[in-house]
């Protein structure tokens, strides 16, 4: 019976995360409109590449 | 302190100082998109995993779904590790014939394990199998630091992208984590490890006959397996309840150099990925100057109380001097074999990063000496922090750092070229404040509730250290018990697992998002108003801003704490 509880207890504890992150995305709003997001990955650059700071 | 004690200091430095442009420079190639040393080995791996799971390596996620997919995959671990410890009776390799894990114990340990902890409120090797230890505890090792890992690369994503709607792959990162980096380095030094005489076999428990022709029993098992991952992934559970301090889990003085230098290698290089990442290495470098600063003030700290030894034993004449025949110093609680130097940098470091492994009892240091380790759990775990926690907690008080550097010169924060607004910096009040307050209050509620304070041994000042230090462990993810306190009791065991899983998740959460929420700004080009951040001025505004707001949350508790029981002396 503890265990099921316990099972039941941590699906519970990680909905609550689940809705922090629906909390958190309400904090930061939807995307901006008008703007078309990339979704690719940016290469690291290699030294000689570097950006001088 | 003995010239000794600073040799090892120096060589300790030296050693990281050549590793993290190796090791940082290796994983930002391998995070980074392109070619990465080893490809040809690890690219049928991670191809046959990713076949296996049915991830498509290429397709990317927003923050929100990187973040559930993390929370899906720690549910089902966690519940995987607890049902695991609550059957080991009815499974192989159980030599001992151990029975199932208590059920509270089991969530305790599942939570601790699952969330990088390691709290351990238990004795490994009489209450584990084998199995559990192998394919619960050890595999949690692996992967607990790898989402870890993966949450910072993601943040460096998002401060580093421009107008990006993702930040990355959770499988993609968690995979090559574990595949590339922290498997192949836990493979090395565990053969290190064996070869200097750390355990591992399948064996049971062995009756021997001492020299004094009394019975003992020496338990085997896989130790050098999970030691070399406990220490590279900043876990810090050890096989035997005496941890590090265990002669067959670090029997010599070159396996606890060796241990240092694994918890601490990780941590430190992130810092030269980040700046890697940023295409900028100076960035990377003035992060990497404020971990260090406080990393060695820590460890430097440690060092000379513990050296300098007990002043009440100074009152009546006790020889506490280095001599050939002994270390010197507060010897109390410490292995004789490393003294009060070692000891404190271990204890520095392992607290100065998540780890919590320890090598001597932190409860039996100086009042001074013993709130070091404390004050490094505050700052919250970013001095170098735990592998990946470290650094995203270390961006998150940068993030601050140049807000409050923007209200002092009247203009909009910037970082790395993305303007920090109100969002964000909701996000990080979130994340600095969610770790405080469950700290403090369940503390609280521990010294004034009649049952949980049956739990603490010592009365007074050093009681209210060793309640505080244990939430303040549990809650940034450490681990470590200054002991003197049981805490294997209904109400701290639930209510350490709430702490662990708010230290976990709701800073990878808010972290996450902060990621998000930058990954779309555009970069907006330096101009002569733009605060450097890549400078040594920026290096110490971080360090001041860690000092003074760690001060200001926690220096009440500390005032009634060691540094009552320091002036009590």
């Amino acid at each position: 019976m503890t265990d099921v509880l316990f099972v039941v207890l941590l699906v519970a504890s990680f909905a609550l995360l689940a809705g922090f992150v629906a909390v958190c995305g309400r904090i930061i709003g939807p995307d901006p409109e008008g703007v078309t997001l990339s979704t690719g990955a940016d290469p690291v650059v290699d030294d000689a590449e570097e950006v001088a700071a | 302190m003995t010239i000794g004690g600073w040799l090892q200091l120096l060589a300790l430095i030296v050693l990281l100082a050549a590793s993290v442009p190796i090791l940082g420079s290796y994983m930002a190639k391998v995070f980074g998109g392109k070619k990465a040393p080893g490809d040809r080995f690890f690219s049928p791996i991670e191809r046959g995993i990713y076949r296996l799971g049915g991830i498509d390596p290429e397709r990317e996620q927003k923050w929100t779904i990187y973040a559930l997919a993390l929370l899906a995959f720690s549910l089902f671990s966690v519940v995987f590790l607890y049902v695991l410890q609550r059957v080991q009776e009815h499974l192989p390799l159980n030599p001992t014939h151990v029975k199932g894990v208590p059920s509270f114990t089991a969530l305790n340990t599942a939570v601790s394990f699952l969330t990088n902890t390691n709290w351990q409120n238990y004795s490994g090797e009489t209450t584990m199998s084998h199995l559990t230890q192998m394919a619960g505890l050890a595999v949690q090792n692996f992967v607990s630091a790898a989402v870890g890992l993966a949450v910072a690369i993601a943040l460096i994503r998002g401060l580093t992208r421009h107008r990006a709607g993702t930040i990355g792959n959770f499988w993609v990162d968690l995979t090559k984590g574990i595949v590339r980096i922290l498997l192949p380095f836990a493979f090395v030094f565990a053969l290190v490890f064996v070869a200097q005489g750390v355990t591992q076999n399948f064996n049971g428990n062995t009756t021997a006959t001492t020299v004094e022709g009394k019975s003992q029993v020496i338990p085997g098992g896989p130790v050098a397996s999970q030691e070399s991952i406990k220490q590279l992934g900043t876990n810090g559970g050890g096989f035997y309840n005496a941890n590090s301090a265990h002669p067959f889990e670090n029997p010599t003085g070159f396996t606890d150099f060796l241990q240092i230098y694994l918890l601490l290698v990780i941590p430190f290089s992130l810092a030269w990925t980040f700046g890697k990442m940023a295409g900028n290495k100076k960035q990377g470098i003035a992060v990497l100057m404020a971990m260090l600063a406080l990393w060695l003030a820590a460890s430097v700290g440690a060092m000379l109380l513990e050296a300098n030894g007990n002043s009440a034993l100074d009152a009546v004449k006790v020889n506490q001097q280095t001599t050939s025949s002994q270390p010197g110093g507060n010897m109390e609680g410490k292995e004789s074999r490393y003294g009060p130097l070692s000891s404190g940098l271990f204890a520095a470091s392992t607290t100065d990063t998540s780890t919590g492994a320890v090598n001597a009892s932190h409860d039996s240091f100086t009042p001074l000496g013993g709130m070091v380790p404390l004050v490094n759990m505050m700052f919250g775990e970013v001095s170098p922090g735990g592998v990946g926690s470290g650094l995203y907690g270390m961006l998150i008080f940068a993030l601050l750092s140049v807000f409050i550097a923007g209200l002092m010169v009247g203009r909009t924060p910037e970082y790395l070229g993305k303007k920090i607004q109100a969002a964000e910096m909701k996000l990080v009040v979130i994340y600095l404040l969610a770790v405080p307050l469950v700290i403090l209050a369940f503390a609280g509620a521990s010294v004034v509730m009649t049952t949980p304070q049956a739990s603490i041994f010592n009365p007074g000042a050093h009681g209210l250290s060793e309640v505080t230090y244990a939430f303040t462990s549990v809650a940034n993810n450490n681990g470590s018990a200054f002991a003197g306190l049981n805490g294997n009791t209904d109400w701290y065991n639930i209510t350490f697992t709430i702490c662990m899983l708010v230290g976990r998740f709701v800073l990878m959460i808010a972290a996450l998002a902060v990621a998000g929420s930058l990954a779309r700004k555009q970069t907006v080009p330096e101009s002569a108003g733009t605060f450097p951040t890549d400078t040594p001025l920026f290096t110490g505004l971080l360090v001041s801003v860690i000092v003074v707001v760690v001060g200001l949350t926690f220096l009440p508790v500390l005032a009634l704490g060691p540094i009552v029981e320091h002036l009590g002396l």
